[in-house]
């Protein structure tokens, strides 16, 4: 297998934000003018650009179901595509009221030539994109579109994304995109045969495949006391009353932390036996610690909001060479794992002039 | 601030001047693969399965075979790479490619060497150039069969027996 094969192999089986973070890494390392897009507060609809903004990226990188047909994964390109692009090009979709029967989907609004009987399409409405002009900045239009999906195997997109640019193109303000803009739809094999591929660029993509294969494992671990965490929030919410929603809002937070914790400490108990035990090691000498540091204080529990930080000084470097950046989420959750599981808990304390 | 650390802030400030805190340090179990007894009985029953007679009532087993079944044998959801990586073994490229976790995982498991050299200093086993041969002091019999009749180890003993059938080449030893 070819590197190449490798890397267009291993974008494949990307998802979600580890794919757009591969793509986005990838043009990074390969276009030196690429901006990557942060989303926190809104992307605008673009993931990135370059040319001083001339050139437009978005990305898609959707999970594979086994029961889906090929249609259906056309349908999901082409409506993800097609609401990235109205974004660009300012513009919402208004739906018919409740029962209009002539209203039609949007995955089969763009017919070209047929004969069947015309339905009519969602009519399309200018909508300032406010994120979009503090993102490419004055007088700034896109010439070229690129949209990068995970999966490209079926030609079937390609018209209907097409016919849909035109139909925005006649209908916007053209504010944010030249009337003349171009587009093309590409997925890794394309990514992957344009620029270089070596040993680095595939495993900054790999990296992506381990924060995924961690997520996504940490959604089936199932918590070994969950019970004893249970009661303990129970417990808390007997001391507090009033803020039970506080909590359950924090427990839920503790056991996501939590769960990544035991997957990470499967992830390297599987490929890394040598970090684990250094990892397993880390842990007691972080609960001595916080334990010491508690004992020795008058506010006990202000060093226990300090875990976190102790946890990235003492854990951090072990956890670094195979983490990653993503190790300080690990840290957070090996901090979670010491008060879901038994170790750090609490009881009530009589409180004075109460 | 860390990502993540607000929960913790937010549990700390619910809980300061309402509750005391409660630490047991020994609630805090270490992870059974770094247990002793456990792994000097899975290498014990890794080796009664897997080890072939050497000479008159001597057996022996090649080192990196036995490092190889009983990392596999802790952990089962392996099997199906295990499987894999044994069937790539003609193709170059892919027997690289496929097992790069799971390779680095067994040849990283230092446990393993210190239990091998205690047991070699018990007496229990005498090292080849190659192999592991039984020693003086035979304990792995006694294992197995305290296994057999107490119902121990069910689950590691059964991907053992899975393993049987597997053909563990010296390309998969490389580096052990």
């Amino acid at each position: 297998m070819s590197l190449i094969e490798k890397y267009a192999s291993t974008l494949e089986a990307l998802t979600g934000t580890p794919f757009q973070d591969a793509v986005c890494t990838r043009l990074r390392s390969a276009i030196p003018s690429f901006q990557k897009i942060p989303d926190k507060s809104g992307d605008g609809g673009l993931d990135g650009y370059s040319h001083n903004g001339e050139y437009g990226y978005c990305c898609y990188g959707f999970e594979l179901d086994a029961s889906k047909s090929e249609d259906v994964y056309v349908s999901m390109i082409v409506d993800k595509f097609q609401k990235d692009l109205r974004r660009l090009f300012e513009l919402e979709e208004i739906r018919g009221k409740a029962g209009d029967t002539t209203e039609a989907p949007v995955q089969v609004a763009t017919p070209v030539t047929t004969d069947a009987p015309k339905v009519q399409k969602p009519k399309l409405q200018h909508v300032p994109n406010k994120e979009l002009a503090s993102v490419l900045g004055k007088d700034v239009k896109i010439k070229h579109i690129r949209l990068l999906v995970n999966r490209f195997e079926s030609k079937k997109a390609l018209g209907r994304i097409q016919t849909a640019l035109r139909r925005y193109k006649s209908a916007s303000q053209c504010r944010f995109v030249d009337p003349s803009a171009t587009l093309v739809l590409d997925g890794p094999q394309q990514l992957a045969e344009e620029h270089h591929v070596d040993e680095l660029a595939l495993s900054l993509a790999k990296r992506q495949m381990l924060i995924e294969r961690l997520s996504d494992s940490a959604k089936k671990v199932e918590l070994p006391t969950p019970s004893t965490f249970d009661s303990k929030m129970s417990l808390l919410k007997q001391i507090r009353p009033g803020h039970d929603s506080a909590i359950d809002g924090m427990a839920e937070a503790f056991k996501t932390d939590w769960k990544l914790a035991l997957a990470s400490e499967k992830d390297l108990s599987d490929s890394a036996s040598n970090i684990h035990l250094a990892l397993d090691r880390g842990k007691r000498r972080l609960l001595t610690k916080v334990n010491k540091l508690m004992t020795e204080s008058d506010e006990p529990w202000n060093e226990l909001s300090r875990a976190g930080e102790l946890a990235e000084e003492m854990l951090g470097p072990i956890l670094e060479s195979w983490f990653g950046d993503l190790s300080t989420d690990v840290c957070n959750g090996e901090v979670a794992s010491l008060i879901g599981d038994c170790p750090i808990g609490w009881e009530k304390q009589d409180v004075p002039n109460a | 601030m860390p990502k993540g650390s607000s929960p913790l802030r937010l549990l700390a400030s619910l809980l300061s001047g309402y509750a005391k805190p409660v630490i047991d340090l020994d609630r805090l179990a270490p992870s059974s693969v770094y247990d002793l007894d456990y792994r000097i009985a899975i290498v014990a029953l890794a080796f009664e399965v897997y080890s072939k007679p050497f000479m008159a009532g001597v057996r022996r087993i090649r080192t990196g075979e036995l490092k190889l079944v009983q990392f596999i044998a802790q952990r089962p959801w392996l099997l199906p790479v295990i499987h894999q990586w044994s069937n790539s073994r003609r193709d170059h490229q892919a027997s690289l490619y496929v097992p790069q976790h799971l390779r680095r995982g067994y040849l990283a498991d230092t446990m393993f060497d210190d239990v091998i050299d205690f047991l070699i200093a018990r007496g229990s086993l005498v090292r080849g150039a190659s192999h592991l041969i039984e020693g003086t002091t035979p304990l792995f019999r006694s294992i197995l069969n305290a296994a057999l009749q107490g119902a121990l180890f069910t689950a590691e003993l059964e991907v053992l027996n899975e393993l049987r059938g597997l053909t563990v080449t010296n390309e998969m030893l490389e580096g052990s």
